[in-house]
Order: structure tokens, then sequence, then C-alpha cells
């Protein structure tokens, strides 16, 4: 057993930097193994506490010579945690930025903007006697402020992520990574009312949905501006312009069925939902010719880190708490942006560091498949 | 590291007080350390380690020789150089002024 309990140690004093152990390795298994021999001679329960002391004093001892060497910010060089934290700091500023755009600049322009549209509505229905160019034009100006915020995200995206002349494709696909699934739910939630006709747990379960669409989009980015074709970055823009079009007249043509008054209605909305997420992933998939692990990660991460991005904000921050929908009067608005960009600024942190550190793992995998054919 | 009147951490004053009086090797100091404690500070060897490599790097001791035992790997030997030593002799002057005031004032149990 003693032997056994040198050997644990032998191995992790290996964890110390490399100049600490020339110094003081020999020395410290010298001593560890003669305080194992003196408490042997005590019985086992004396080797037992030794250990334990051990245990709790080596951690800490362990970070202090890593950060008095310096050796402690080498591992920031290394893969899958260099390009974790990138990507968490890209994330997490560009989630809040696209946050602060939503309420101040989508705010402002479909505020500045209430009376012209509500003057060309009453236009439309007077002219043509329906109001479907009405509903077609608000979405229009959701549509552009969600394009504002997807370029803000963009913007950051490309900034933290993108590396050197690929900034543009970054840039571009970062941005349109956030502006379909966003687009897509606003056209879909926001066209014709039609969560009236669903359940509570239906609707529930259609929210989520989109969460994983949000997911699946925010995991795509990297593989496709990291590809590099124009072509995978044409095909995702005609995406971005095609998925928003689509939900609004798969809607229409649901309504033109009269399937929202039916049990199947729930069930069409279902099949939008997973054709959606699946046409991303499959699109991904071809276009890369790699298996798209960070959209799978993306997936089942981002509905997950929403709901606890939010609570861990309420005990974390101990922020009044903002019930989504409630009416903000403006001496809270400050309070209610704070917080809104504080769950944002999280949420955004831990799913970047998720899908940075896959990015990261997969890199490695290839640099070290790329090293084993060089020795072949 | 300059000479402070900053209190010292207990390890720290019981292996100066070690070396003071011979140069030692690691589990030598950590052994008298526990002597000199009365059992009550048992060094951990990493802590114990962290401690000699700050006391090397501030000047308090100095690496001695190295010294065969056996058949075994040499040991290192360390001694307490004249900084540590004035160091030592600082903070020994502290705590009896410390405890000098409590007897001055009669305080209960050390008088």
């Amino acid at each position: 057993m003693t032997h056994f309990v040198i050997k644990i140690y032998g191995w992790l004093l290996g964890l110390y930097p490399a100049a600490y152990k020339k110094e003081f390795r020999e020395q410290m298994l010298m001593d560890f193994a003669d305080m194992v021999t003196a408490a042997e001679e005590k019985g086992k329960p004396s080797i037992l506490l030794l250990c334990v002391r051990e245990m709790f004093d080596f951690p800490f001892n362990l970070l202090l010579s890593h950060w008095q060497t310096g050796a402690i910010f080498q591992v920031f060089r290394f893969q899958p945690v260099n390009s974790g934290l990138r990507t968490a700091l890209g994330f997490g500023i560009g989630f809040a930025a696209a946050a602060l755009v939503i309420w101040n600049v989508s705010a402002w322009l479909l505020t500045a903007l209430d009376y012209q549209i509500s003057y060309i509505s009453v236009w439309i229905y007077d002219t043509f006697r329906n109001e479907n160019g009405t509903a077609l034009l608000w979405n229009m100006i959701i549509l552009i402020a969600t394009a504002l915020e997807s370029i803000s995200f963009g913007l950051v995206f490309a900034l933290g992520i993108g590396r050197g002349r690929s900034f543009a494709r970054y840039m571009v696909v970062g941005s349109v990574g956030w502006f379909i699934p966003f687009a897509f739910s606003f056209v879909l939630f926001e066209s014709f009312g039609w969560p009236f006709f669903l359940s509570t747990l239906q609707i529930t379960i259609l929210g989520y949905s989109i969460k994983v669409l949000v997911g699946v989009c925010l995991g795509a980015i990297f593989y496709l501006a990291e590809s590099g074709t124009p072509k995978s970055l044409r095909l995702f823009a005609v995406c971005g312009i095609a998925y928003p079009l689509v939900a609004f007249l798969y809607i229409k043509f649901i309504f033109f069925l009269w399937l929202e008054i039916s049990p199947w209605f729930f069930v069409a909305m279902m099949v939008l939902m997973i054709v959606a997420i699946g046409s991303i992933f499959t699109l991904v998939w071809k276009v890369t010719q790699k298996m798209p692990w960070t959209i799978l990660v993306g997936a089942i991460a981002y509905p997950l880190l929403s709901r606890g991005a939010y609570h861990l904000v309420q005990v974390v921050f101990r922020l009044p708490l903002v019930v989504p929908g409630e009416v903000v009067i403006p001496e809270s608005l400050v309070m209610f942006q704070l917080n809104g960009v504080l769950v944002q600024a999280v949420l955004g942190l831990f799913l970047g560091l998720l899908l940075g550190a896959v990015i990261g793992l997969q890199n490695l995998r290839t640099l070290r498949q790329i090293n084993v054919n060089r020795q072949i | 590291m300059k000479i402070t009147n900053q209190p010292l951490s207990e390890q720290t004053y019981f292996i100066l007080l070690s070396l003071q009086t011979e140069p030692r090797h690691g589990y030598a100091i950590a052994k008298d350390v526990e002597t000199l404690s009365n059992g009550r500070v048992k060094l951990s060897v990493s802590t114990l380690y962290t401690t000699l490599k700050r006391l090397l790097d501030d000047g308090w001791i100095r690496l001695l020789d190295e010294i065969s035992r056996g058949p075994g790997k040499p040991r290192k030997i360390y001694e307490i150089t004249k900084k540590g030593g004035n160091v030592l002799v600082a903070e020994i002057q502290r705590l009896d002024t410390l405890v000098s005031a409590a007897r001055v004032r009669g305080v209960e149990g050390l008088a």
C-alpha cells in the first residue's frame, strides 16, 4: 500500500512546473516516502491522516507554484482552453451587444416609425381592403431591427474570434447565424397570433424548439466561417432570407387550410421546426464534409443555458426580478436593461466556452492527425 | 524581499527557528517543526517546499550542500542566512513585545 501511495504522489508531483520539478521533485518524493514510512510504524490510520493532510494542501501549493513561475498563463495558449476562452469572450460581449441594440436601437426604431406605419397601414387597408400588407410591413420593420442586432453580434463575433483577413467572413457568418433563428421566430410568432390556438404546453415545446434552432445556428457559424468556401457563405446568406419568408408563407398556408382549429396545427408547427433545424444541420455537414459537433452542443446547451443564465444572474447579482412582458416604467429601465444584458452576457460566456472548447478539441485532433501523417 | 515588520506565518517562523540551530534537509525540518510546536504544526510536503522556495527566493535561507544518505539520492541541506536570522530575531522581539504588553496589563492566564 505504501508503495502505491508513494507512486501516486510521485505522479502528482509531475503536475508542478518544469523548473520547480527540477529543483524540488526528488527531494519532495524522498521526504514524502520518509513520512509515509514513519506513519506506517504508527498504523494505517496515520498513513490515511498523512494523505488527507497532503491532499488538502497539495492543490493550493500546486496552483501557487504555477502562478509564481508564470506557467499558469501558458495554459491559456493551448487548446481547447485557448479556443474556449476566446469564444467565451466573443460570445459574451456579442450577446450583450445584441441585447443592448434590442432595447435601444430596435425599440427606438419601432417607436419612431410607429406613426408612419400606422398611417401606411390605414392607407393599405383603405386601398386593398385587407390587412395582409400591414402584417408584412410590421414584419419588415422587425426584420430591420433584428438585422441591426445581428450586425452588432456579427461585429463582436468577428472581432473576438475572426483572425486577420477572415474578419469579413466571420462578420457575415456571425450576423446571418444570429439573424436566421431570431428573424424566423419573430415572423413565426408575431405574424398571425397563432399561439392563441395552442395549449400552454404546446407553446412551451415550440419555444424550446426555437431555442434549439438558435443553438444550432450559433453552433453552425464556426464551421461555415472556417470552411471559407464562397459557396457555403452564399448558401447561408440565402438561408437568412429564405427562413423568415418560408415561415411567413408556411403559416399563411396553414391558415388557408384551416389547420389552426385542428389538432394537426401543432404537428404542422413541429414539422416546420424539425425541418428548419435539420436543414441547417444538413447544410453545414454537406458543405464542410465534417461532423458539426458544435451544432449538436449548441442545440443541447443553448436551451439549458438560457434558463440557467437567467436564474444565475438573479441569484448572484440579486437584481430586481423583471418579468418578461411586464410594462417597464422609465425609472426601472436601466435596471431592466442591466438585468437583460447580464443574462445575455452570462449565457454567451458559457455557450461560447462550450462551443469554443469543442472547436479547440477538434483543431487539436486535426493537428495530431497531421503530425502522425508527417511521421508516416 | 525586504525585512518588514509584518508578522511571519507560523510555518515560516518554525522553519527559520528550526534552521537557526543547525542546517537541515526537508524531512528533518518537518520533524523538527512538529517537535518545536508540540505536534501542533504538521507540515505537508507541498507546504514545506512552497515555503522553502519562498525563503530561498527571498534570501532568508540558502542551499548549503547535498549529502548522500545511504544508498538513496543525495539530500539537499538548507541553512539560515544572516538576513533570515535578522528576520527571525525581529519576529521574536515583536512577539515578545506583544506578550510583554499582555503581562503588563496582567491579562489572566499570563501573569
